[in-house]
């Protein structure tokens, strides 16, 4: 199987946009309440089968109180048929090579790293992912593995008090 | 000038504990009421300058209950004379070549990866360190950078449920 890519961060393609909704439609992955329209704004990376697409990437920045600083959090939804088969790790690494240099090249928007909840029982087996680089930095209430993997160039501001308190921070 | 860099992790050796000592007591670093013999059972790597000791890494094995793993906690003490030769950051890299041989060495010890606490406000500004490859996981209560590596060859236990055998993190001083 050859995997290809699309990067559709940030770039509001009605076609890429039709095909993840299509697929998010199909495999009935958007929870209640959640509507395509929003979740077409955290759109990162499409993996194709060829014509087949089989994994879908969004981000959502958020503040991440632990470490003081903001991180893409990344979700990934996988054709079941696909599953067990390193797709899910393989879109991971291609979200984060999406992601990094977007960082980089938008200091403004101050994005430290990438990050994910591992939901899935049988990821997250290494401390730090081999290929992803993720590494484990604690865990949710729900006992899933919470990962981070900071980008090379961020640098760590010196100020070492805490942040002010803001809403709708932390990893979930 | 040339350094080496003995190794001294669990060797027990008289004539390497004793030039420890003698640095400890010269720098006037040992907080009162420490146990020296307790202290210098944690000696991992000395640098020496000839035959001089101008470095010295220790490490101690402790949980870190958020990461529900133990971890070795690197401590580094430099002679002044030393401290622009950038002898820490080598000092930091044998450290952690040597003691992720010896977890791979030795399983039953369970120990995860490398961990430091940065109390020097100059440290940390990289969220990864480049020779040490601890990367930022938090703060202590003195907003103190929280370090730590994972080493390669470690497996992430199954179980998810967090193990009541951890203590509250005790942060190394």
């Amino acid at each position: 199987m050859t995997t290809t890519y699309i990067d559709a961060w940030r770039k509001s393609d009605p076609k890429l946009e039709a095909a993840a909704t299509a697929f998010w439609t199909e495999l009935n992955l958007l929870p209640e309440g959640a509507t395509a329209a929003e979740r077409l704004k955290e759109l990162a990376v499409l993996a194709y089968d060829g014509a087949t697409l089989i994994g879908v990437s969004t981000l959502k920045i958020n503040f991440f109180d632990q470490l003081r600083q903001k991180f893409a959090f990344a979700r990934e939804a996988i054709r079941p048929e696909y599953r067990l088969q390193s797709v899910g790790r393989d879109l991971m690494l291609a979200t984060r090579e999406v992601i990094e240099p977007y960082a980089l090249a938008h200091p403004e928007e101050e994005i430290a790293g990438i990050g994910a909840i591992y939901q899935a029982p049988g990821i997250g087996k290494r401390g730090i992912g081999r290929k992803t680089r993720l590494a484990l930095i604690g865990y949710t209430a729900k006992n899933e593995q919470v990962r981070i993997g900071w980008f090379s160039h961020f640098i760590v501001p010196p100020n070492l008090t805490p942040p002010k308190p803001r809403t709708g921070g932390g990893a979930e | 000038m040339a350094v080496t860099f003995v190794t001294a992790w669990k060797k027990n050796d008289p004539k390497l504990e004793a030039d420890v000592i003698a640095l400890w007591r010269g720098m006037n670093v040992l907080p009162k009421g420490e146990s020296t013999d307790k202290r210098v059972k944690q000696i991992a790597i000395l640098a020496y300058d000839d035959d001089r000791l101008a470095g010295i890494s220790s490490l101690e094995v402790q949980a870190i209950p958020q990461l529900r793993q133990k971890f070795a906690f690197v401590r580094e003490l430099i002679h002044p004379d030393y401290r622009k030769n950038l002898i820490a950051r080598t000092l930091v890299k044998h450290t952690r070549e040597m003691i992720e041989a010896y977890a791979l060495a030795h399983p039953e010890e369970a120990i995860a990866g490398l961990a430091a606490v940065f109390q020097t406000p100059h440290l940390g500004k990289r969220a990864i360190g480049l020779e040490s490859g601890m990367g930022l996981i938090g703060y202590t209560d003195k907003h103190e950078q929280i370090r730590a590596g994972w080493f390669e060859h470690f497996m992430v236990p199954a179980n998810l449920t967090p193990p009541s055998e951890f203590p509250e993190l005790d942060i190394v001083e």
